[in-house]
């Protein structure tokens, strides 16, 4: 909260004052408190050596401390012949909290000290009010005189708006105009990856009241909260790149969610917020009418018979029943009636405890224990690996990246150096390939799976960058040709 | 004050008046080689600007420029009285001679006085009633006196013995600005009668008319020695004139280098004319000597290389590092020895601190 705003000014024979302050009394008690020992917000004659500094530290913020509070500051000292002993210096302070984020602030400060200088410097408003007769100067008896002068009224508007509103838009003629908005800043999201996927939370506006850009309008038939990433640019034949840089605008704007790759041989386990779930009495309903699928027509012969919900017992022992140690696939097998009778959509109640944060995703790893050994070891490598070969050994993201690397290299150097012969060969795989390529293919694809096999790559990559099922991989591991090979959840 | 060790000697001047009295443009000119155009430019002071000044190498003034705007008077008065006003070596008050509100001036006069003498009982005060060039000239000696008849009695008042208060009349148009801050210097230079004392007996060997001393980079004369016939020059100002003509001396070089005022020098002035003969030459690091000879060829001649000879023996003047040789002695008839020889030069110039540069 703005707890008060001045403008002080360093007159030729008073020396630094303040000129105006909202509200009446916050720096320099009004005329009939003076005696009263009511406290002002921050003690002038403390304070005033650095709201009005030197010259030579003029013209860029200043912030002090004092009495609990910050002051904000910037003061401007315009130099010119026609001023009293060649300059006129001036500060609007706004005093603040001493704990508060000065973050927004800081703009604010600027833009106002912006303003005021241009008030100055291009009509003189800020000498002339000094000269008008009316005028009356904090402190003194018949403070404030409202209706002379411009620079009370500016500073009653910051004050109340910006406590009201955050954010203020005052016109004092028609091309003296002060914006101030109090922007809260973000952390920036996360990075988004080829094998999330993007479930809108909330509708995107029309294209009629909001411009799409190009990769949106493209992909927005795509964002079903099904289609990972690496599908979606696939489908929509966009650049990876530029999905994933519009859906994490989308995160960023809370417009969507990142969820994980849905297939039944996921696991999911619930989190300790499910505790909350189950105290939660409005969240159960939510959620019974969330994952329940509508009475299809064939089903309902009697219209008066309203959709029953699923009881709230129900819910808890199904979602309970989820462990680290049941795949989907277990899962649904074992509750397979109850899950029929209540017409249960198994995804939707995935989705609900995942997007809520009391079910979580339990990811599958693999670390391959004498691989890593031989990988670790530079002299392994000997210098005939043509560069397609090295690619192999990394994912395709990172290929993707060393590929366009080497162009651009390549490009920026003044010989023009040859560029890599083509692009490694995971590009190249078309969308529709879907299926495991044919001999050649197991060799190359066993390659790759040398990379993913550090323990840092969870399965659902793998298998999007490969485009291998669960069961392939799993077999491919326990062939034995990568050696003993341990894999984990976490 | 006169110490007998070598170190620096700090001397605190305090430089105060009402705001727009003239404080900050009489410092520029004197110490920062403005000239009296440029003051124009100059904006308020805020609060007090320090500045350090070495001067004769072994004296440092710290001069106060106290903003004189209501409320840093009103500070320096009350929060950072003792502050301000302890150890103070000499007190210059401004006095604007133009100023409507000559009682108020009094009033606040008054009142840094009582704190002056609260904690600096001992020092010094020059009052300086300046802007002189904007009374007409017929009324000035009145204005003044009457001006100094109820300072003086205001300085009784507040504690202070006649002797410790000193009046001038000064502008920044003309050279009377010089002689007042000379006046301060003087007071402030720490073996001011050692130095008299050894130009005194250069005079005699030389057999020169008259010498005089001044400080290279802000022309204030230090001191001087008249002897015989220049004892009855009419011009008693001439000092005064002499610093502001090789002020504006300086000026005109810069010009004409293309370098700053402040970076100019000279290795020898000479004017010769049928009524005398005149040098100027370095005679310390930070000081130069004019020397005034009759016309005659072979004694001026004789003269300039007895000065360069006698150089060494006024740089210990000016030393500051050399430990353990006692300010107070020095050796006797230094020139003696090499008075009436006309030697060649040596190259022996000793300068304290191996800069052969001037200032």
């Amino acid at each position: 909260m703005l707890k008060a705003v001045f403008y002080a000014r360093f007159h030729p024979e008073r020396g630094p004052a303040i000129v105006h302050q909202y509200p009446n009394g916050s720096i320099i008690a009004a005329l009939a408190d003076q005696d009263d020992s009511r406290q002002t917000l921050v003690s002038w004659s403390d304070v005033s050596a650095y709201i009005i500094p030197p010259y030579e530290v003029c013209n860029r913020p200043f912030s002090i401390c004092a009495d609990r509070h910050r002051v904000l500051g910037f003061p401007i000292s315009l130099e010119d012949p026609k001023y009293e002993r060649n300059r006129f210096t001036f500060n609007v302070c706004f005093v603040l909290d001493e704990d508060l984020d000065t973050r927004p602030w800081l703009a604010v400060v600027d833009k106002t000290a912006a303003f005021f200088q241009a008030l100055e410097e291009e009509d003189g408003l800020l000498q002339t009010e000094e000269d008008l007769p009316g005028l009356r100067w904090a402190g003194e008896e018949g403070y404030p005189a409202e209706s002379t002068g411009v620079v009370y009224k500016l500073l009653k508007s910051i004050v109340e708006d910006l406590n009201a509103y955050e954010e203020t838009c005052i016109r004092l003629n028609s091309y003296h105009v002060l914006n101030l908005r109090l922007v809260h800043s973000q952390p920036s999201p996360p990075k988004v990856q080829a094998w999330d996927v993007p479930f809108l939370i909330r509708d995107l506006p029309s294209p009629d009241h909001w411009t799409w850009d190009l990769t949106l309008q493209r992909i927005h038939s795509y964002l079903d909260g099904v289609n990972s990433i690496q599908r979606i640019a696939e489908h929509a034949n966009v650049e990876l790149k530029l999905v994933k840089r519009a859906v994490r605008e989308l995160v960023h704007h809370d417009r969507a969610l990142l969820l994980d790759l849905f297939h039944f041989q996921a696991i999911y386990t619930p989190t300790r917020d499910f505790a909350w779930f189950v105290a939660d009495v409005e969240m159960q309903e939510e959620c019974a009418r969330y994952i329940s699928l509508a009475p299809t027509s064939t089903t309902t012969t009697n219209t008066h018979e309203a959709p029953s919900l699923i009881p709230a017992s129900l819910l808890i022992s199904l979602y309970t029943s989820l462990a680290p140690s049941t795949p989907l696939h277990a899962f649904v097998q074992t509750h397979y009636t109850a899950l029929l009778a209540h017409r249960i959509e198994i995804r939707r109640f995935i989705t609900f405890g995942t997007t809520k944060g009391f079910l979580r995703r339990v990811h599958r790893y693999a670390l391959a224990l004498d691989n890593n050994l031989g990988l670790r070891s530079e002299t392994s490598r000997t210098g005939e690996d043509s560069s397609p070969a090295k690619s192999k050994s990394k994912s395709n993201e990172d290929a993707v990246r060393e590929f366009e690397r080497a162009w651009k290299r390549a490009a920026m150097s003044s010989g023009w150096a040859t560029p890599p012969a083509e692009p490694p060969p995971m590009m190249v795989r078309a969308a529709g390939g879907g299926g495991i390529v044919g001999a050649d293919g197991e060799e190359e694809v066993d390659e790759s799976l040398k990379g993913f096999l550090d323990g840092k790559h969870r399965f659902d990559e793998m298998r999007l960058a490969l485009r291998v099922s669960e069961r392939e991989l799993m077999e491919r591991l326990g062939s034995g040709r990568f050696g003993e090979v341990l894999i984990f959840n976490k | 004050m006169m110490e007998r060790s070598k170190r620096q000697k700090q001397r605190k001047v305090l430089l105060m008046g009402r705001s727009g009295a003239g404080k900050s443009s009489m410092r520029s000119i004197i110490f920062s080689n403005y000239v009296a155009k440029d003051v124009r430019r100059l904006g308020a002071t805020v609060d007090v600007e320090h500045s350090n000044i070495r001067f004769m190498g072994n004296l440092m003034l710290n001069l106060w420029d106290c903003g004189g705007q209501d409320s840093f008077v009103e500070s320096y008065l009350s929060n950072q009285r003792s502050h301000v006003f302890t150890s103070v070596a000499v007190l210059i008050f401004v006095f604007d001679v133009s100023s409507r509100e000559a009682a108020t001036d009094t009033l606040s006069f008054a009142s840094t006085i009582r704190a002056l003498h609260e904690f600096s009982p001992t020092s010094k005060i020059f009052v300086l009633i300046h802007k002189m060039d904007l009374v007409p000239p017929d009324q000035r000696s009145r204005v003044v006196h009457q001006r100094a008849l109820e300072l003086r009695a205001t300085c009784a008042d507040e504690g202070f013995a006649s002797q410790q208060v000193d009046f001038w009349a000064t502008s920044i148009w003309d050279q009377s600005l010089y002689r007042a801050w000379t006046q301060v210097i003087y007071f402030l230079v720490p073996n001011a009668s050692a130095i008299e004392e050894m130009l005194g007996r250069l005079a005699g060997l030389l057999e020169a008319r008259e010498v005089v001393l001044y400080e290279r980079t802000t022309c204030l004369v230090v001191t001087h020695v008249t002897r015989g016939v220049e004892e009855g020059n009419p011009y008693g100002d001439r000092f005064e004139r002499m610093s502001s003509i090789l002020k504006t001396h300086k000026h005109s070089m810069a010009r004409h280098t293309g370098t700053m005022a402040s970076e100019v020098s000279f290795a020898e002035l000479q004017i010769k004319t049928g009524e005398f003969m005149l040098f100027i030459t370095r005679l310390t690091e930070n000081t130069n000597l004019a020397v005034v000879m009759a016309s005659d060829e072979a004694s001026f001649n004789a003269a300039r290389v007895n000065v360069q000879l006698a150089r060494r023996e006024f740089a210990h003047l000016d030393i500051v590092e050399k430990k353990g040789k006692d300010g107070q002695q020095h050796a006797k008839g230094p020139v003696g020895s090499a008075e009436v020889e006309v030697r060649a030069m040596d190259d022996g110039e000793v300068s304290s601190s191996g800069r052969a540069s001037d200032r």
